[in-house]
């Protein structure tokens, strides 16, 4: 839960210390991801890479420059005005288990 | 604040706005229609769809904050909140982060004893409602299999977040009280608790009287009712000081609130605390929040409870707690403005009095809502009117007040229907109280002995003779003649 009202923040891609293999663990683990011994390691480094390519960003000179949100200035608004919702059918089509016009998930557990 | 500890709590208050539809797409914003019928591919989240945001959804928030007293952002940007539950198609929830809508506003409480309190709000952001999970079995734990409707995927919510300055169950109760009126009031949400359109999460922690540094807190989901909450709150406390007295150490925690059973119980700990990997959400450009729409959403807004308080606190001299109970509905502010047009100004303690003790005893008796207020402003007008010129007595008013809320009739017409006039003639009320005088020797007796309280006795037997239709002031003048006549005699 962010706190209060803060001053805009960016993404932090300026990443200085190279990720651990710990580190991708985690990220597995929140991704929902089973990886192999072979295949934390084979990421670890293709994510490395990746984040040196990244940090050539941090050379340029930002201060001062206010944060950006999105590259287009385009106001997308909709009225507040009902559309054709898709029906029940169409909607459970692809489901692979459906009852009672619901899509059937296993059992949920936390964490 | 039991045994020199107090109890600090903040609040998470979720609302689900009165939009016709969704917040980031078409669908209908509706409860109750058959599974998985408002639904689309953006709010089921199939490959390609694209938000865009409800300009309805963005005024009530809006509305929402200038209610609430807060300071509104001037630009709408939206992140991802990220977390996987079969609830939410997305895998992410888009809120907004650094940069809410609404932040810095308060709410302003009176407690039983007439003081007031300002709750702060720290906050007030826009995101979307999940889909609704139904269990097949008790709950969570131990259901086999789990049915998903996403109709309410993508409603639109405000989460309000209050500072930590509510110190008792008592407040809370108050605050939450207090909060639903202005939401309705403003008609930014219905607020009915029973369909889930207000849902609350508690911070809460307990410190030594008079300490300067915040307790470790835990946090309660979803409590859905005023009285679970302020249950909730009584409860976690007294967990906590009990921790604490024996010795140990309160655990910051997620706990959930089994109101079945009145216990709290243990969701996940600091340690398993969700990383929800905020990122701005690429898929919706910042919306400018221009000065002319809020200036619009300002000049909308009705008049608010607090408002309303004072108006009938100054105008009419009503008492702080009366005044907010009839604040606590803008129907029983309407309700009470129209009767005192029609009854006069001077009739409004009158009209509150009926409306609080007599009108709400009734409407709380037969569970009838603000919308369903059985007699209107026009037959109460009528029967103050047969009070004051004195043609029926305030017993008999009762009566017919009873008897307008099941009919459309005036007062004058119950009355003369029932023959409830009162009776002022004297002649007829004397005869009464002579022949009572004769037929009871022994009070009489007790009255020639020098108790006085006697003719009130009397008086009663008149009033039940004429069937409460007697003018006690008349009656009780002619019942003391009578005696005196009596005894003069002797």
């Amino acid at each position: 839960m962010p706190t209060g009202r803060s001053e805009p923040q960016t993404l932090q891609v300026v990443i200085h210390m190279a990720l651990t293999v710990d580190d991708i663990r985690q990220i597995a683990r929140l991704a929902r991801l089973e990886l192999s011994a072979e295949e934390e390691r084979l990421f670890t480094d293709q994510l490395n890479q990746l984040i040196e390519q990244v940090e050539e960003m941090g050379q340029v000179d930002t201060e001062g420059v206010p944060p950006m949100y999105h590259p287009l200035a385009t106001q997308h608004i909709r009225e507040d005005k009902p559309r054709a919702s898709m029906p029940q059918e169409k909607a459970l089509d692809q489901a692979p288990d459906v009852e009672a016009g619901c899509f059937r998930v296993p059992k949920i557990t936390e964490g | 604040m039991t045994n020199g500890w107090e109890t600090v709590v903040g609040l998470e208050v979720h609302v689900e706005l009165a939009t016709e539809t969704k917040v980031w797409c078409g669908c209908k914003n509706e409860f109750g229609a058959e599974p998985n019928t408002n639904v689309c591919p953006v709010c089921l989240a199939l490959p390609g769809a694209l938000p865009v945001l409800n300009e309805r959804a963005l005024e009530l928030i809006i509305k929402a904050g200038l209610a609430l007293n807060c300071q509104i952002e001037r630009v709408a940007s939206f992140h991802r909140k990220n977390y996987f539950y079969p609830d939410l198609p997305t895998g992410y929830q888009i809120t907004q982060f650094d940069l809410p809508l609404c932040y810095d506003g308060y709410v302003e409480i009176t407690k039983a004893d007439g003081t007031s309190k300002r709750i702060r709000i720290e906050r007030i952001h826009l995101e979307n409602d999940a889909g609704k999970l139904l269990h097949a079995g008790d709950d969570v734990a131990a259901a086999h299999s789990s049915l998903v409707d996403f109709n309410r995927a993508g409603v639109p919510l405000i989460e309000i977040v209050t500072k930590p300055d509510i110190r008792s169950a008592e407040e809370a109760g108050l605050f939450l009280n207090k909060l639903r009126s202005i939401l309705k009031y403003t008609g930014v949400s219905d607020v009915k608790m029973e369909e889930g359109s207000l849902r609350c999460d508690i911070n809460i922690s307990v410190r030594p009287e008079g300490a300067a540094e915040y307790g470790t807190r835990c946090e309660l989901k979803n409590v859905n009712s005023v009285a679970h909450m302020m249950r909730a709150i009584e409860y976690e406390a007294a967990r906590q000081i009990d921790i604490i007295t024996a010795g140990g150490v309160v655990e910051q925690e997620t706990r959930s609130w089994r109101n079945d059973r009145g216990v709290s119980v243990l969701l996940r700990t600091k340690e398993d605390a969700e990383d929800y990997r905020y990122f701005p959400e690429p898929d919706l450009p910042p919306v400018a929040v221009a000065e002319e729409l809020v200036g619009k959403v300002r000049a909308s807004l009705p008049e608010l409870p607090d408002a309303v308080i004072e108006r009938l606190m100054g105008d009419y001299g009503l008492s702080r707690y009366d005044a907010s109970l009839i604040a606590t509905e803008r129907e029983y502010v309407t309700w009470f403005d129209e009767a005192v047009e029609l009854a006069g100004a001077e009739q409004a303690k009158a009209v509150a009095n009926w409306q609080l003790n007599e009108l709400f005893r009734i409407m709380n008796e037969r569970g009838f809502g603000p919308e369903q207020i059985p007699v209107t402003p026009n037959q109460l007008a009528g029967l103050l009117k047969l009070i004051q010129d004195g043609t029926i007595t305030g017993k008999i008013a009762k009566d017919v007040f009873e008897k307008m809320v099941d009919s459309d009739l005036d007062a004058a017409t119950i009355v003369k229907r029932e023959g409830l006039t009162q009776v002022s003639d004297e002649d007829s009320l004397r005869e009464i109280a002579r022949r009572l005088v004769a037929e009871n020797p022994g009070p009489v007796q007790q009255w020639i002995d020098g108790k006085e309280t006697v003719a009130q006795w009397f008086m009663g037997q008149v009033m039940k003779e004429t069937r409460g239709r007697a003018n006690p002031q008349v009656a009780l003048k002619l019942v003391i003649e009578a005696l005196n006549e009596h005894t003069a005699e002797r």
